[in-house]
């Protein structure tokens, strides 16, 4: 059994797979409830299913980019849970789960998945087509991302900074999803297809959220 | 363009009632960053700006807590401290940057770590001088200069310009 935890933006999300496919799953679209809805749903969802924590062999975990007061709930949730069980974790990203969904729903062109960064950022992985890798994310502003976007004729624009800023896209021509929040389904059916295909699952310590805001230095501490 | 206003306050409480000035003039989504040396009174300039927020009950210092939350006009004040800190990702923890949206961030320390704290909107320098024991010279600067003129009158700040 495979267990996804979703709570990179706005949605506190949970979902099961056996083997390949999804079999259960829960989500709140909770504001600020990461923390107190993220362990009642696993329980709720596993119980469902008719599991315990004991037949989970692997946790998914969407490490980002996308809002820390979310996303330090789960990744830390998924790290506790695993080192618990003495299993690993599968770490999928929230521009790979949008892009995926985006594809699943059989959209054939580009695709720039676009997660809210708040204060007038966002986040923007973007993939040329179904076969093709989804590109490393980066940070930058929605109207600098729409114009260059403008530039690629066809590109879908998914997530929850495609939403917020749908006025901005759909004013450069871009064609904007209704997909806003990462699901926790696709987020396990990624996970488990690489499973599949041999991916070995990371230690849980070795997790980490994907900041984009620089983070990966020590403090330059002068004056304390 | 930025801006820039220095104002002397005499007194802790001279402090104080400066900081609710400049938070009268804050906005929902405002990132101010507080610094000082120790003992310079950014807990002081904190006390004056969350009463300037209408937050009631007291303010402290959040220096082991990391932040504090409270209530206030604009949604939330969140005061935080990163004095404890080391890495600029247990910043990005906080999610500050995020939650700034929900109202006020005001962040003690705040100017080291300001690649993990997204835009800053203003800087606030509270320096101690030779005049006396309680004597401060807080200086306020900020990047927008389209806010340039009403943190003027907030302050009623004479000096400026870039």
């Amino acid at each position: 059994m495979l267990l996804g935890i979703e709570t990179a933006a706005g949605l506190v999300g949970v979902a099961l797979a056996d083997a390949d496919r999804p079999i259960a799953g829960a989500w709140l679209l909770g504001d600020r409830r990461h923390a107190e809805a993220l362990a009642p749903a696993i329980d709720h969802v596993l119980s469902q299913a008719g599991v315990t924590l004991g037949d989970v062999d692997a946790i998914a975990v969407d490490v980002g980019p996308g809002l820390f007061t979310g996303l330090r709930v789960g990744v830390a949730t998924a790290q506790g849970l695993a080192e618990g069980l003495g299993i690993g974790i599968v770490e999928v990203t929230s521009v790979e789960v949008l892009a995926r969904e985006a594809y699943g729903c059989g959209w054939k062109g580009p695709v720039a998945a676009v997660v809210d960064a708040r204060r007038g950022e966002v986040f923007v992985a973007r993939c040329a087509g179904e076969r093709t890798r989804v590109e490393p994310p980066s940070r930058c502003s929605p109207s600098a991302l729409a114009e260059e976007l403008a530039s690629v004729p066809g590109t879908l624009v998914v997530g929850t900074g495609a939403q917020r800023y749908a006025a901005v896209f759909a004013g450069a021509g871009l064609e904007v999803g209704s997909i806003a929040e990462p699901s926790p389904r696709v987020l396990v059916e990624i996970a488990a297809g690489r499973l599949g295909t041999g991916a070995a699952p990371v230690p849980p310590a070795a997790v980490r959220p994907v900041y984009l805001r620089e983070a990966d230095a020590r403090i330059n501490w002068v004056q304390r | 363009m930025a801006c820039s206003f220095s104002v002397r306050t005499p007194s802790a409480d001279a402090t104080r009632e400066l900081a609710a000035r400049l938070a009268a003039a804050a906005r929902r989504g405002d990132v101010v960053v507080l610094q000082g040396l120790l003992g310079a009174g950014k807990t002081t300039f904190a006390q004056g700006f969350a009463r300037g927020l209408g937050v009631e009950g007291p303010v402290t210092s959040p220096t082991f807590t990391l932040v504090r939350q409270y209530p206030c006009a604009l949604g939330q004040l969140l005061h935080a401290d990163l004095y404890r800190l080391d890495h600029l990702a247990e910043v990005a923890d906080l999610g500050l940057a995020d939650l700034a949206e929900d109202g006020v961030v005001l962040v003690e320390w705040g100017d080291v770590a300001r690649p993990a704290l997204g835009p800053v909107t203003w800087t606030v320098s509270i320096a101690r001088t030779e005049g006396g024991d309680d004597d401060r010279v807080v200086t306020v600067s900020g990047g927008d200069e389209t806010r340039c003129g009403e943190v003027a009158a907030a302050l009623d700040a004479r000096t400026g310009g870039a």
